[in-house]
């Protein structure tokens, strides 16, 4: 299977840029997810790559082909990339039924008629549809559509896999199901694959490596757990998940790559390491995942471990079975809390530990940190 | 892997397909442009020629617009063509909204039916219903007669602008009826609650929601019918012949066919004249329809709209309709069926007296009456087929290709709307003169098919664009990436989805070619005749019996071809 080169990627509709000069690579056999909120160019590089909408300027190699390529004016149409591809509304042909849908591109191909039922009998099988294959696409399931739909982008033996938001149309048990199942099957051919969704935890599920998009331009790429555990920008880390955010102002450096931070809304001093040097009095945002934020009820006459730590009390909390949810405001500041520990209403104290956390230079123009739901 | 080296082989042939899929494109433009430009162009060029065009050494003058201005005869005319047209529009469109309302949105009884029977005036030939008419009204009706001997004081008289406006009016009311009970039935019963709840009654929410939110269909209507109403033939012919009064067709039709001498350069003049006041209220009705965000009451939700109550108002209101449609359309037709099959027609004696097939026999004995029954219908079912097959092309290029020059593609479709069928036959006329290798076909019935076909393109193109609309794109891109090529996709996918849209279409052509004949006045040649003309032109010479005859056969045939396919091919016509 071949590696998908994109370069460079721009286009743009009318006054709006979609995609903003992008480049990433998806290697061979790999799972990679383009991950963002609507509008963030993330279908439009998808169907850039099939062929259904053509980029102003940049290349999208496949292999050895380039299926375009504004230097030398390539453009190959999309009946000739032969690219797999399951659309969101899943775009079955209403007046075929299943095996008429993926016997279509057979017959586009000129599979013999014994070859084409073989590969189809062999797909359906793949998709757990063969009691279905003579029903129409509007006598079978939302969930069995979707399957159809992977069905027939599969049948032809495409060089690539293109999925667009596959499973938001399946309800959230299904979707779930879905996930494994597509992941599996995925794996078991070893097609190189990109995936498009705007469900972080569908992405962080299923990826080989994911890349986070807004406003036309890739934040960041990486697997997902590092995706997670270090978010590249506020953005990343408020997209994926949910984060704290606190803003403040450097005062120093102090050892071993730490710093300190004048917090804003509260006139605690928070000591962290931050992992690159800031110049004093630079705006900085720290992010913290809420399950990273310890907790301790100073009654429990627990010792202060050695760290950073902050005093807040506690607001309001709400009961999820497995832990609870905390609002804590650290003087103005709220802070979002999950932790398995019944706290005591009153004075707690928190600590952030320097792993959880993730230092980045603010952006004066954005403001992150808007008062959190809990 | 053998999948793969079939990809690779359809990759090698699919160069050919670029090819070709531009050729379609470029080519489908090209017939539709020179299609809608034939009849155009000639009709301008002769307007601006001081002698006919086949003469040679012809000058470029404005001379011909000079003596269409200070003719006396055309003033009169306009003055006329425009005081029917107004009136024609106020009653059509005023009983089109109050009938849409009652029938649509109360709870009237019978109202499944009547508005069945609101929709039959559109199925027939607006010059069967002037005949219809005229045997019942006319100051020598059976009606007028009967309610004369009754009262001995003449009770009307339909040989007058208003009468011709009412006859009209009956004919074109079902289009104000259908544009603005679609829109009934859908608007949003939201839009009404809130009234309701804000302390409205009934008929305050009638009055100051629903009519208002009802302004496009009403605006757009009767823009239509105003248009309509400037170009019918039928109803001067037969109405404004007998006492004089001309309009704006008829005098195409008499300065073309009166004289010795036709006058080209004046029917040419006044025909641009014509063109150039309906392509306005054309792009009158396209600007209206722009703005039309502010009333949009569809939303994803479907609902039902709410009925209202009338109370025993409803049985006085269904009483007057019932009394509307025997006045207006039952009394006639079974006026035109006496005709058909009576010796004479006289309110003195009992019909049944003169009880005869002798019309019927006269039709089938005269092989211009039976040609042009055969005539018409090879036109509407030839014409129907090629022209939606044409048109779904064209949608197709128009909507579903990155064709560049889509848009030019999609005006050049809906243009004929704004042409007359008097002066695309005109043009097809000087079109088929000037143009030598079309000259075999200039006497034929393929010379009507074109021009009628040409008149009707955007009643097609209005039929399978919303369908075509409703295919959703990706099932073209699903189609494309699945390894289908842009022809392929068309063929294999959206024509076969867009069947229904094609079958109506089909019966919607039908229907409008069978009973056209404006256009053929200028093309027809011994062989070639149409029923509509036929009938016109054996009605002016007085033989009211086999017209009348003939009318129930093209009132028959369709009614046959429209309940026909109702049960067949379950297409649902003014859906």
């Amino acid at each position: 299977m071949p590696e998908i080169v994109v370069e460079n990627l721009y286009k743009r509709f009318g006054d709006v840029v979609a995609v903003d000069h992008i480049s990433f690579t998806v290697r061979d056999g790999e799972f990679l997810t383009l991950l963002g909120p609507s509008g963030c160019g993330k279908s439009t590089t998808l169907f850039a790559i099939a062929g259904l909408d053509r980029p102003d300027s940049g290349l999208i190699r496949v292999g050895e082909t380039n299926f375009f390529d504004s230097a030398s004016g390539d453009f190959i149409v999309p009946e000739k990339r032969n690219c797999g591809m399951v659309f969101q509304s899943y775009a079955l042909w209403p007046h075929m039924t299943v095996q008429e849908n993926l016997a279509f591109p057979l017959r586009l191909r000129k599979v013999s008629k014994k070859a084409r039922e073989q590969r189809i009998e062999e797909i359906l099988r793949l998709v757990e549809l063969e009691l279905q294959k003579d029903r129409y696409p509007h006598q079978i399931s939302g969930g069995q559509q979707q399957r159809v739909a992977l069905g027939r982008a599969l049948v032809y033996s495409p060089t690539i896999l293109l999925l667009d938001e596959p499973l938001s149309n399946l309800d959230a048990k299904l979707r779930e199901r879905a996930r494994s199942w597509l992941k599996r099957i995925q794996g078991q051919l070893g097609i190189t694959t990109i995936y498009v969704t705007h469900d972080q935890m569908e992405a962080l599920a299923l990826s080989d490596r994911m890349a986070v998009m807004q406003a036309g331009r890739i934040c960041q790429v990486g697997t997902p757990q590092e995706i997670y555990s270090s978010p590249a920008e506020p953005f990343v880390a408020d997209f994926i998940g949910t984060s704290n955010f606190l803003r403040g102002d450097t005062v120093g450096a102090g050892d071993g790559g730490t710093i300190a931070v004048n917090l804003e809304g509260s006139d605690q001093c928070l000591r962290i390491k931050a992992g690159k040097t800031f110049a004093p009095g630079t705006p900085v945002l720290i992010s913290i995942r809420p399950e990273k934020v310890q907790v301790i009820d100073p009654s429990s006459g627990a010792a202060l471990p050695a760290g950073n730590y902050l005093e807040a009390e506690v607001v309001d909390r709400l009961y999820y079975g497995a832990c609870y949810r905390y609002r804590l405001k650290v003087d103005d500041i709220v802070v979002r809390v999950e932790t398995e520990a019944d706290l005591p209403t009153g004075t707690v104290w928190i600590l952030l530990s320097s792993e959880g956390c993730a230092v980045f230079e603010a952006d004066p123009t954005q403001d992150a940190a808007a008062e959190p739901p809990i | 892997m053998s999948v793969r080296e079939r990809a690779q082989r359809l990759a090698a042939v699919g160069s050919l397909g670029v090819r070709k899929e531009h050729l379609i494109q470029y080519g489908v433009t090209a017939i539709t442009a020179c299609l809608v430009l034939a009849p155009l162009v000639p009709v301008v060029y002769t307007s601006f020629l001081d002698r006919p065009l086949y003469d040679t050494g012809g000058i470029l003058s404005l001379d011909n617009y000079v003596r269409l201005l200070s003719d006396a005869e055309f003033h009169e005319v306009i003055r006329d063509t425009l005081y029917f047209a107004f009136l024609t529009t106020l009653i059509s469109v005023g009983l089109g909204v109050v009938m849409a309302v009652v029938i649509g949105r109360t709870d009237l009884p019978g109202r499944s039916i009547l508005g069945e029977i609101m929709l039959w005036p559109i199925y027939l030939s607006p010059l069967v219903i002037a005949f219809a008419w005229v045997i019942m009204y006319s100051p020598a009706g059976y009606g007028t007669l009967l309610v004369k001997n009754l009262l001995h004081v003449q009770p009307w008289n339909l040989y007058t602008i208003p009468g011709m406006a009412a006859v009209a009016a009956v004919a074109l009311m079902p289009i104000a009826y259908l544009y603005c009970s679609s829109s009934a039935a859908v608007a949003d019963p939201a839009l009404e609650d809130a009234a309701r709840t804000a302390g409205a009654g009934p008929l305050r929410i009638l009055l100051s929601v629903t009519l208002p939110l009802m302004r496009p269909p009403i605006l757009y209507s009767a823009v239509l019918i105003f248009t309509i109403g400037l170009e019918v033939l039928s109803i001067p012919m037969i109405l404004g012949g007998p006492v004089g009064i001309d309009f704006f067709s008829s005098y195409l039709y008499n300065k073309w066919l009166g004289g010795a001498q036709p006058d080209y350069g004046l029917v040419g003049a006044a025909a641009v004249f014509l063109l150039l006041i309906v392509t306005a209220l054309v792009l009158l009705q396209n600007a209206l329809l722009r703005d039309t965000s502010r009333f949009v009451t569809v939303r994803g939700k479907a609902t039902r709209p709410h009925i209202f109550r009338l109370g025993w108002v409803r049985w006085a209101l269904s009483a007057f309709i019932l009394l509307y449609v025997l006045l207006a359309a039952i009394l006639p037709m079974v006026g035109l069926i006496m005709q058909a099959f009576t010796k004479f027609l006289t309110p003195l004696a009992p019909p049944w007296r003169f009880l005869t097939l002798q019309n019927f026999a006269v039709i089938f004995s005269y092989p211009a009456y039976t040609r042009s029954i055969t005539n018409s219908i090879v036109i509407a079912v030839i014409g129907g087929v090629l022209t939606t097959f044409f048109v779904a092309l064209i949608a197709l290029v128009a909507h579903r290709s990155e064709f560049r020059l889509g848009r030019v593609l999609d005006f050049l479709a809906i243009y004929p709307r704004a042409m007359p069928g008097m002066i695309v036959g005109i043009g097809f006329f000087w079109a088929f003169v000037l143009v030598k290798p079309l000259g075999p076909i200039r006497n034929t019935i393929w010379a009507l098919t074109i021009a009628f076909s040409v008149r009707y393109l955007p009643v097609a193109f209005g039929a399978i664009t919303p369908m075509l609309a409703r295919l959703g794109a990706e099932l073209d891109d699903a189609a494309r990436t699945a390894g289908a090529d842009w022809w392929t996709t068309c063929w294999q996918i959206l024509l076969k989805l867009l069947k229904p849209a094609l079958y109506s279409s089909f019966i919607l052509l039908f229907i409008q070619l069978i009973k056209e004949y404006g256009a053929a006045v200028f093309l027809v040649a011994p062989g070639s005749e149409v029923m509509g003309l036929t009938m016109l032109q054996f009605w002016v010479q007085g033989e009211a019996g086999p017209v009348a005859a003939l009318s129930l056969v093209q009132v028959a045939i369709t009614m046959a071809v429209v309940y026909g396919s109702r049960k067949i091919f379950k297409v649902k016509i003014y859906a």
